[in-house]
């Protein structure tokens, strides 16, 4: 069984069944959330999940940060970036830091 | 703020004890913090990157594949991803970076393997799309493992920086100040005994 998952909607996800990803389509809020569910159960190893999938699943994702594995990764869907993974890195380096010093770096 | 300690000499000893105690473990977490910073910039920079490049190198991938998928029937598409041969392989292991476990993946790719599925009922976008998305998925190994990493790393970092204020900002200058207390206290004692001593052997004297 293929360690590698990826849940979003449909178009997003599906071109990746050609490289043995378990992709898993989800349209609704609870669709998305069973899936990250079946997901974790399953074993994968990573998960990739859609901005618009992480949204609806903050909380379940939340659970496995503190964790190596599974590791849980944000990708754009096919619509395009919000930056929502961006924004998670920013926010992780303010919290470690104690300033957002990417965006400063950003702005030269 | 004072300590709640009763002064006299054994609490003075115990209290300098721990100030010794709290100094050394100060210094050790502030190394730890700074070495933690080293890498956790070099990885964050990296990550920040390649999360560009990959964003940039997917969004190229999805469009290739959603114009091949206008030219296919969906169920020859189906077929057609379904039979694929190119299956990637993962090794994930957890690696330890100052003790803290982060995510290790190894990507196998049968670089050279033909998509399995036939050519007669695929066009050429398809095989062109899928191309992309190969070139695409080791990065997006490398970038969960970093991502990963900063978040693990972030979260250590601010753990440690609690701790390391905690010491140097309440707990040592709480010692120190109990110190001075007991020390002045106890050297008053002392001036008090000796005041009466000498004035207890003038009395004497005088009787």
């Amino acid at each position: 069984m293929s360690k590698i998952a990826f849940i979003g909607d449909r178009d997003s996800v599906w071109g990746f069944k050609a490289f043995g990803v378990t992709v898993l389509p989800a349209a609704g809020v609870e669709e998305a959330q069973n899936a990250f569910k079946a997901a974790v159960q399953q074993g994968h190893a990573v998960i990739f999940v859609t901005e618009d999938v992480y949204e609806v699943c903050a909380e379940q994702i939340a659970e496995y940060r503190d964790q190596a594995l599974p590791t849980v990764t944000v990708l754009p869907s096919v619509k395009g970036s919000r930056g929502i993974a961006t924004a998670e890195i920013h926010r992780a380096v303010s919290a470690a830091v104690g300033a957002d010093i990417l965006s400063v770096s950003g702005d030269n | 703020m004072r300590l709640r300690a009763n002064p006299n000499r054994m609490q003075l000893l115990r209290l300098k004890r721990r100030l010794l105690l709290a100094k050394r473990g100060h210094k050790l977490l502030k190394d730890k913090q700074e070495e933690l910073m080293r890498r956790f910039l070099g990885v964050v920079h990296r990550a920040r990157d390649l999360r560009q490049e990959v964003e940039d190198e997917l969004a190229h991938a999805y469009r290739a594949f959603v114009s091949a998928r206008f030219e296919m029937s969906g169920s020859a598409m189906e077929a057609a991803l379904a039979f694929s041969q190119r299956i990637v392989e993962l090794n994930a292991s957890r690696e330890r970076i100052m003790n803290i476990k982060v995510p290790n993946f190894a990507v196998e790719f049968p670089e050279s393997a033909e998509f399995g599925y036939g050519f007669a009922d695929t066009t050429a976008e398809l095989d062109n799309a899928l191309e992309l998305y190969a070139g695409v998925i080791p990065k997006l190994m490398r970038l969960a493992e970093m991502e990963k990493s900063v978040q693990l790393i972030a979260a250590e970092l601010e753990k440690t920086r609690r701790r390391v204020n905690a010491l140097e900002h309440i707990l040592v200058p709480n010692l120190e100040e109990t110190i001075r207390f007991i020390g002045d206290r106890l050297a008053e004692m002392e001036r008090e005994t000796a005041t009466r001593l000498m004035k207890v052997k003038e009395m004497m004297r005088d009787h």
